[in-house]
């Protein structure tokens, strides 16, 4: 009796387990709401290979709505084999956004030893309102130091 | 398993058997529509960890409501197969000409028997309503356009009807065959079975 409980009720919800499985889809498309709107692109991380090349450009798009905002970290490494500085610069273009763009340590300047990595956090909060859409661009550049 | 399965260890096999195939069908048509609505109309998407993200609510709405549509159109298609072989091509009330029509082209195997139908009937049944249900919640949200969630309870709603008038049919012939194997008719049973 008991045996045939179980294994009925186990059937039971792997019917209706079978029967959920077309609308697990549904569960899983989302549009960003009015407290993540805004996204970072493919280029998700920053990486300066040598001291030569002297920036990279990181862009994240801002989706169109009211009061962005954005939290995001960038790693930086420091693949050179002498000391390096590190610049950033942001700014936002197509729309109106205040950007804090820093190292993680307050400040937007950094030094890093050869092999040595760094966190950048990005924040961009915005009025995107009736724009098509809110550019946010971090600007890295990088000088050789003895 | 069991040499004497109990009969609701049967009738869940046979209904988990026969809700496989819709349910590969049904996933299918919604995830390909997603993809096809994406690539067609050139949405604002990306997929992260947690699904799938629209840019904005209105591509969100979009593609949520013509996938669902499309997946409506598969079970609207298994649903009108599903009426016909209940009502028209059913082995106990098949009309004879028809059956013979069917066997002289050798297409006999569309003549189905109640133990087909009926678990059938319950799966597409089902996915019908919870197809429609889910869209009717997602238009009281606004998450879906919402003709598409009327047009859906307005299709469910007719085949219900069509495959309950043909169940209790079928069971009003189970009744009449049970009073006519008695020992016994009485007036009372009689007069059932010719009213039916």
């Amino acid at each position: 009796m008991v045996k045939h409980f179980f294994l009925n009720t186990t059937l039971l919800i792997i019917l209706f387990a079978i029967l959920a499985i077309p609308f697990m889809p549904a569960k899983l498309i989302k549009y960003y709401s009015q407290k993540n709107v805004l996204s970072a692109n493919s280029k998700e991380g920053v990486k300066i290979e040598n001291a030569g090349e002297l920036s990279r450009i990181v862009e994240v798009k801002a989706f169109p709505q009211q009061f962005a905002y954005y939290d995001k970290v960038f790693e930086l490494r420091n693949f050179s084999n002498k000391n390096t500085f590190y610049e950033i610069e942001s700014f936002v273009k197509n729309g109106s956004a205040k950007i804090t763009a820093n190292f993680g340590n307050g400040t937007n300047e950094i030094l890093l030893h050869p092999n040595e990595k760094t966190y950048i956090d990005i924040t961009a909060l915005g009025t995107t309102e009736n724009m098509e859409q809110v550019r946010v661009f971090l600007e890295i550049s990088a000088k050789n130091i003895q | 398993m069991y040499k004497n399965p109990p009969s609701k260890f049967k009738t869940f096999a046979k209904l988990i058997d026969q809700a496989i195939l819709p349910a590969t069908i049904l996933l299918a048509t919604k995830i390909l529509s997603l993809i096809i609505l994406n690539k067609k109309f050139n949405l604002d998407w990306q997929i992260s960890s947690s699904g799938i993200i629209y840019s904005s609510k209105e591509d969100f709405i979009f593609a949520n409501s013509y996938s669902s549509l499309f997946m409506f159109i598969s079970i609207t298609i298994g649903l009108i197969l599903l009426t016909v072989k209940a009502t028209q091509w059913h082995s106990t009330h098949i009309r004879p000409s028809l059956a013979a029509r069917f066997y002289e082209k050798k297409l006999d195997f569309l003549v189905t028997d109640s133990r087909d139908i009926y678990p059938k009937s319950v799966i597409w049944l089902s996915y019908a309503w919870l197809a429609t249900i889910l869209m009717l919640i997602q238009n009281y949200y606004g998450l879906l356009i919402s003709w598409i969630s009327y047009v859906a309870l307005f299709i469910t709603i007719i085949p219900t009807v069509f495959i309950v008038l043909d169940l209790e049919k079928e069971l009003s012939k189970q009744s009449n065959k049970n009073i006519l194997k008695k020992g016994s008719v009485s007036f009372l049973d009689l007069s059932q079975v010719l009213k039916s």
